[in-house]
């Protein structure tokens, strides 16, 4: 039991990580229906931020995330102008096509910025680990669930109180009727995607103290599609909760039967969920007047 | 260039009219190289490549071999066969060279493995020789690094002197991949040899996040030392999951799979329970050739990839090419220069262990040692000579 327990906990730790990720998916799609595959990316971009203000301007830890933050935002910000502004209202593929080709770009300007060979984190994060019933909690994992939880919270309480959280959801609703209600479309969308590319950003921050730093992250990044899927694309709750699903899953799969195991039986997962919920564990059913 | 060919009678294989057809002009050597540039592997190729580029850089900067300058095609296959398989098409026809250096992506190799005699192009190897290659010998492959058989036998060993025992239970942490599987086999075919019991053989997928529960598992079937394949990622994740639960037992890596990264984050306590073999001698250790390589990387603009033992590989893979060229003389193409490297006797300055190739033998360095890492001086220990673990070699691929 306690070596399940120990699967699970571990699976916990990675899976906020995926749920944060998985978060700033949901919420550029729900807010502007734009599937972004270059999400992963900015995962990896996320990590190298923080690795260029500790290793290139000898910030802390601490000081290298909320830079690297700040700088994402701008990021996202700069993304929205030049790239999915513009691509709003297009078909599905061609959107689709612009995220895998922006991928591809950032994903040529990290290495051509940072180079391809690995970098890490210094070790800035208290080591160790703690035991509790049988089961060891290293710290780091505790202080990445931790920051997690409670930035998943912040987000949860933003969407849920603020105003401009509000107006975010009537647009991710309905956003004719929401622009026919005074809110500002453009501004939403804005917001929207600079706040998925923060928690991107935050996700490859935590990432990247399991990790090392290297243009792959990326791929890592992508496991928050499924994440996003199983929850239910519509869903900011079920994108936490297929985050640490899928982070369980894949820990239970790599114990029980081999490491290969891990990603057939994510996706076998989802496509059992998916058969019987077509719109994920949260999705709601839509309802379309004829 | 201290590295010097001692012996090399290369035969002269008609050039002439064939000349340009093989990528060679009365002022130019075309050379192709097949790496992983931006790749899963990238971290360890580049080196790689910047070794060979060190010592093309200081052939052409001499005035070139034979009167000619060598012009290095560099491509990137991005550890994916398909595209390696595009990018030596591309060398052997399209933009032809007289000779590829790397293929170094393992699953490549067994790809171009059945070709190379029907194209009849020599490639010089890299950091990887797979059984494709080697097993029967292919005789237009000139293997550097040791091949996997030779890797393991150095990495059993060294991990069974760790423990103190004489009977081992062994595991063996691959990434999946083709070569993964090869070093796997190569392992359990070791069972009840040697006193190594092989309880375990597990896949560490490139993109794992953790290695929490492959430690858990090798905990869980008290496993006295791992045997590991795959990069400095999968390393780091296994070393720091031992370090979460308190676990020790020896991990011997390939030769790829040790470089600074591995040990980045890791506590010394944990760190020591890694080695990797190598065949080379990177610059923090002192032999005859270590001032002649600083000198040529520094011009080159690599002077702080010395201490990586991918770029010591790349300096003798690019040697090896250079000396290969001068041996065929004036009448450069692809059978001169396959006929030359089947008798080149190369000294490394103990840069490795000793290099020669012959009608029998393509297969390159066979001597390896176990490096360890300092963390005083960030730096790499040798764990011996190369002479330590000639016993132990079986040379499975080439006896």
């Amino acid at each position: 039991m306690a070596e399940f327990t120990q699967y699970v906990v571990s699976g916990l730790a990675v899976g906020s990580i995926y749920g944060l990720v998985a978060l700033g998916f949901v919420l550029i799609f729900k807010s502007t229906d734009i599937f972004n595959f270059a999400q992963g990316d900015l995962v990896m971009v996320g990590a190298y931020l923080g690795f260029g203000a500790m290793d290139r301007l000898g910030m802390p830890f601490w000081a290298a995330a909320i830079t690297a933050l700040l700088v994402a935002a701008l990021l996202g910000l700069g993304l929205q102008q030049v790239v999915f502004r513009p691509m709003l209202g297009n078909s599905l593929l061609t959107m689709v096509m612009i995220t895998i080709a922006l991928s591809l770009i950032i994903r040529g300007v990290v290495v051509i910025i940072f180079g391809p060979l690995d970098k890490t984190y210094p070790d800035q994060l208290p080591g160790g680990a703690m035991t509790v019933a049988g089961v060891t909690l290293s710290y780091v994992d505790l202080i990445i669930m931790g920051v997690a939880a409670v930035a998943i919270a912040c987000f949860t309480v933003f969407f849920q109180f603020s105003k401009t959280g509000l107006q975010m959801r009537a647009i991710g609703e309905n956003s004719e009727a929401a622009a026919v209600c005074g809110v500002n479309a453009n501004r939403m969308f804005s917001v929207a995607i600079m706040v998925g590319t923060v928690t991107a950003a935050a996700g490859g921050l935590l990432l990247a103290n399991l990790q090392i730093v290297s243009p792959q992250l990326s791929d890592i990044g992508l496991i928050a599609f499924p994440a996003a899927v199983l929850g239910g694309m519509h869903s900011i709750p079920g994108a936490v909760v297929g985050g640490l699903t899928i982070g369980v899953i894949g820990q239970l799969s790599a114990g029980y039967v081999d490491g290969t195991a891990a990603n057939v039986t994510i996706y076998l997962v989802l496509l059992l969920v998916l058969l019987i919920r077509p719109t994920g564990i949260f999705g709601a059913r839509e309802v379309v007047r004829v | 260039m201290a590295l010097m060919s001692l012996a090399a009678c290369g035969g002269g294989g008609g050039a002439g009219e064939g000349s340009a057809h093989d990528g060679v002009t009365d002022t130019t050597i075309k050379v192709g190289t097949i790496s992983d540039r931006t790749g899963p592997t990238a971290a360890n190729m580049e080196p790689w490549l910047h070794g060979v580029m060190t010592v093309v850089d200081e052939a052409n900067d001499n005035g070139g071999v034979n009167g000619r300058k060598i012009d290095l095609k560099t491509e990137d296959d991005k550890y994916d066969g398909s595209l390696g398989l595009a990018a030596y098409k591309k060398l052997v026809s399209q933009d032809p060279v007289v000779a590829i250096v790397g293929v170094n992506t393992g699953d490549l190799q067994p790809i171009v493995a059945p070709l190379l005699d029907k194209d009849k192009v020599p490639v010089i190897g890299g950091q990887t020789s797979t059984k494709s290659l080697l097993k029967p010998l292919q005789k237009y492959f000139f293997g550097v690094s040791p091949d996997y058989s030779v890797q393991v036998d150095v990495m059993l060993a060294y991990g069974q002197q760790q423990t103190g025992k004489d009977q081992t239970r062994v595991a063996v942490v691959d990434n999946g991949t083709s070569t993964g599987v090869e070093v796997a086999d190569l392992v359990k075919e070791r069972n009840g040899k040697n006193g190594y019991n092989v309880v375990d053989s597990i896949v560490l997928p490139p993109d794992a996040t953790t290695a929490d529960a492959v430690v858990q598992k090798l905990m869980s079937d008290h496993v006295d030392q791992v045997a590991y394949h795959g990069n400095s990622t999968g390393v780091n994740l296994l070393l720091k999951a031992q370090q979460k639960f308190g676990a020790h037992f020896p991990i011997v890596g390939i030769a790829p799979s040790g470089t600074a990264a591995s040990f980045a984050g890791i506590d010394p306590k944990f760190g020591k329970d890694f080695a990797f073999v190598q065949a080379v001698t990177p610059s923090a250790i002192k032999v005859a050739g270590t001032a002649d390589m600083v000198k040529a990387a520094d011009a080159a603009g690599y002077g702080d990839e010395t201490t990586d033992p991918a770029y010591v590989t790349g300096y003798i893979s690019g040697t090896v090419l250079v000396e290969g060229l001068k041996a065929a003389g004036k009448d450069l193409d692809r059978a001169s220069l396959t006929d030359a490297l089947e008798h080149l006797n190369v000294d490394t300055a103990g840069l490795s262990g000793p290099l020669s190739y012959s009608a029998t033998k393509h297969a390159g360095l066979d001597a390896m040692r176990p490096y360890t890492w300092d963390y005083k001086s960030k730096s790499f220990i040798a764990a011996g000579e190369f002479s330590d673990y000639s016993d132990v070699i079986t040379n499975e691929y080439t006896k």
